[in-house]
This record gives C-alpha cells, sequence and structure tokens, in this order.
C-alpha cells in the first residue's frame, strides 16, 4: 500500500504543478509548461467534437477554465470531451456567448451518463412533428380563406 | 459497367491477398472518417474511441461494420491504470459491454495516468518509471483484465515530461510490464518517435530492443514540432517522412502486422486516402 500512497502523492504534486499552479518542484519547468499547454490543446480538440462554438470562445482562457472548474476529480462519466462539455454546462461563473451558451444546453438536455434511453426525444419528435404540421397546413388554409 | 466489375474484383483479390500475408490497413473511425473509410475496400479493422461511444446507444456505422465481419477494436483512454488507486469498475464495465456490442476481439488502453485521488489530469501522462510503479501498473492491469471478456492491450504514450525518478529506460519500463502482465502490445511508432524526438534517445535502437512478439497492431499519426521547440503528436497533422522510416523498419522486423492511421481534427479526406494509400504501398514494398 505505501508504493500506491508515494505514487499517488507524486501524481498528485505533478498535476498540481500543471493544473494548480503548484511548484513542481524537481519537474524541469520548460517541459511543465509545455506539457500544460498540449493538455488544454488536447482538451480543446476533444471539446471542439461535441462544442465546436465552446471551444473557440475558451480558446484564451482555456488553461485558466480547467484550472477553475474541470481538474477536480469527475465521478464517473465515461465521455472524454464531454465530460467538460457537461461540466461547463452546469457552471454559471463563466459568462458565455450565445451559440456557446446554447450548445452547452443542448448537452445539458440530451446526454444521459448511465446510457437509458433518452424519454425526452420523445417530447421534442411529437414537438417538432407539430410544428412541421401547423407549417405545411398554415398556407393551406391561407389559400383556402383568400379563396372564399 | 465491365470495368467496374473488375476493378471491385481486383480490390477484393488484393485484400485477400493481404489478409493471406497478415498484413492488414485500419483507421481510426470517427463520425467525419466514415463516408472516406466506408469507400475504402481496403480498411481491414476500424478502432473507435471508447468515451466517445454508449454500449446501448451504439451508432448504426458501427454496427454496419460489426455485420460486415470487419474488426472493431475499443480503445481506452480515461481507465488510468497508472493512477494510484485500482482501475474503476464502472468504466471496466463500459468498456466490457463494448466490446460485448460490437463483437471487438481487443480493448486497448495506456501507459499512463490521466487522474490522481482528488485531481483530474484531462489527458494521458506518463508514469514514473520504477520498480514500484511497475508493481503498482501490473497489479492493476490484472485487475483490468479479470473484468474484460477479450484481452487488454496496452499501448506506448508521447510526452515531453520526465520524471526525476525515473529508473529505467522507456523500453526496459514497456518491456518488464508486457513481460509479467503478458498484455498484447500497441505500439505507436508516431508516440515512439516523438519521445525519441524529445527525450533524445535512438529511435531504432529503441526498436531493436524493444519486445515485439506479441504486437496486437500499430498506430501511425501526424505531428507537428511547435515553437515550443519540441515535437507534437497532434494526430491533427500530415504523418512525418521520420515516422513513415519507423514504420518501415517495425515491418522489416515483423512483416505480418496490422497498422492503421489515427487522426484526430483537420478532417482533410485527400489527405486521410493519400496516407493510407502510402501505407498500403509501404506494406507490399516491405512483404515482396
Amino acid at each position: 500500500m505505501s508504493e500506491r500512497n508515494a505514487i499517488g502523492k507524486r501524481q498528485e504534486e505533478l498535476l498540481s504543478a500543471l493544473y494548480g499552479g503548484g511548484s513542481g518542484a524537481e519537474f524541469d519547468k520548460k517541459r511543465l509548461v509545455s506539457t500544460r499547454n498540449a493538455l488544454c490543446r488536447k482538451r480543446l480538440a476533444a471539446l471542439e467534437r461535441h462544442c465546436p462554438c465552446v471551444a473557440i470562445f475558451l480558446r484564451s482562457s482555456a488553461l485558466e477554465i480547467w484550472e477553475k472548474f474541470c481538474s477536480r476529480n469527475p465521478p464517473f462519466e465515461p465521455h472524454g470531451g464531454l465530460i467538460d462539455a457537461l461540466r461547463l454546462s452546469k457552471t454559471s461563473d463563466v459568462l458565455f456567448d450565445v451559440a456557446s451558451a446554447i450548445e452547452l444546453a443542448a448537452i445539458s438536455a440530451k446526454w444521459r451518463w448511465d446510457g437509458s434511453k433518452l424519454r425526452k426525444r420523445r417530447f421534442y419528435l411529437t414537438i417538432n412533428r407539430s410544428v412541421r404540421l401547423i407549417v405545411f397546413t398554415l398556407p393551406l388554409l391561407g389559400t383556402r380563406v383568400r379563396l372564399m | 459497367m465491365r470495368g467496374e466489375a473488375e476493378v471491385v474484383v481486383a480490390d477484393a483479390e488484393e485484400v485477400a491477398e493481404e489478409a493471406e500475408t497478415g498484413y492488414q490497413i485500419g483507421a481510426g473511425w470517427r463520425p467525419e472518417l466514415h463516408n472516406a473509410i466506408v469507400a475504402r475496400k481496403d480498411v481491414a479493422f476500424v478502432e473507435i474511441l471508447a468515451e466517445s461511444h454508449q454500449p446501448n446507444q451504439l451508432l448504426q456505422p458501427l454496427l454496419s461494420f460489426a455485420k460486415d465481419g470487419k474488426d472493431i477494436y475499443i480503445h481506452g483512454t480515461e481507465l488510468s491504470l497508472g493512477s494510484a488507486a485500482l482501475p474503476d469498475s464502472n468504466r471496466l464495465s463500459h468498456l466490457a459491454d463494448l466490446a460485448i456490442a460490437l463483437h471487438s476481439p481487443l480493448i486497448s488502453e495506456h501507459f499512463a495516468f490521466v487522474r490522481s485521488d482528488s485531481t483530474y489530469g484531462g489527458h494521458l501522462l506518463p508514469l514514473p518509471r520504477t520498480k514500484e510503479m511497475v508493481k503498482v501498473f501490473v497489479e492493476n492491469y490484472r485487475v483490468a483484465q479479470a473484468q474484460l471478456p477479450v484481452p487488454l492491450a496496452l499501448e506506448n504514450v508521447a510526452s515531453f515530461l520526465e520524471w526525476p525518478e525515473n529508473e529505467m529506460s522507456e523500453v526496459a519500463f514497456l518491456n518488464e510490464i508486457l513481460e509479467q502482465t503478458g498484455a498484447p502490445f500497441l505500439l505507436d511508432v508516431a508516440n515512439l518517435y516523438a519521445n525519441c524526438l524529445n527525450n533524445g534517445f535512438d529511435a531504432l535502437d529503441a526498436i531493436s530492443n524493444m519486445d515485439l512478439n506479441n504486437v496486437a497492431y500499430v498506430h501511425i499519426a501526424g505531428g507537428v514540432i511547435r515553437n515550443d521547440g519540441w515535437y507534437h503528436d497532434t494526430h491533427q497533422h500530415s504523418i512525418a517522412n521520420q515516422v513513415w522510416g519507423l514504420l518501415k523498419e517495425v515491418l522489416l522486423l515483423k512483416p505480418e502486422l496490422k497498422v492503421m492511421i489515427e487522426r484526430d481534427g483537420n478532417y482533410d479526406v485527400a489527405l486521410f486516402n493519400r496516407e493510407m494509400d502510402k501505407l498500403n504501398e509501404l506494406g507490399g514494398a516491405v512483404l515482396h
């Protein structure tokens, strides 16, 4: 167990140096900085796959955002880039632009980490069908009215 | 029409010939590359990112691959086998369920950690190359493998970060774990090249000392040297000539391997097709 504790402590130190502004004693500073930047870029790229607008919005402040909101160990959430997207959708401390906010709201509304069926989808489908019906029917009704 | 039919037959014969010789090419499946992958007759297998898929909500294109008899490999990035804690059973169930749902012959993970007890790293980080780490990693691997229905392969990672407590070379560290676990090896040639360039060791020497007896398949990907002076394994740039050269050396040692291209961003279909063609040619040149 002592091996695990010692390894865990050192890994914690490294992560704290990368994300929490820790000193990162004994690690080469140039390599630490490059690793931090590479991690940020990779997380942004993963996020971009699901929320391109959010990724563009965060490009200049990504490191700060990861440090503040996304470096605490998550519970079981299997999806790479979606982990960050879901977490960002739950924070109220970042003022996103409209496009990013819509993307995050969509992620938050439709995703289920446990893989359960998306029951809400049926509701959305019904609404969609109703809207389509109205859109197609209205002009017809309008024509009839004018004819009369 | 007749000409087209002849072309299809020729392709099928080529694929059969490659299958007989054992050299196969594949691709990392991404939605953006789906059409390009389906259009190619020479793709024998695909690899999916485990964290992007749910076993009970599988995408139709993946199911069609499984129906066509193409192998689908599951590639995980979040298991964190190098963490001090034992691997998470929920994540293992997720990998196992995916493998069962897609009839996958193999799951893979990395020689890396992504989280500590309280902090999430967000991506693969290198491990301290010590005897204690080997012991912990081997224990974690055994726990993970016991809960999975198919073999769990291990992949070498790219990193510029070096732990001050490192006691052994990267090759010795990988060999030791592979020997103790008996795990299939997922050799990432691009990651090896990146580490050789960034950490100053000889790539050919590394290849000749590496345990290649149980290689499951091989990754190659593009990268670039950024302003900080390091080579970054981006998966978004074209594959460097040196990586192709290193792959050729590997194939000269082990000609009957499965090799695939990883791409994560900048999905240029023309470039993807050129690199897949080159992969085919390279295999043909080595085999004949």
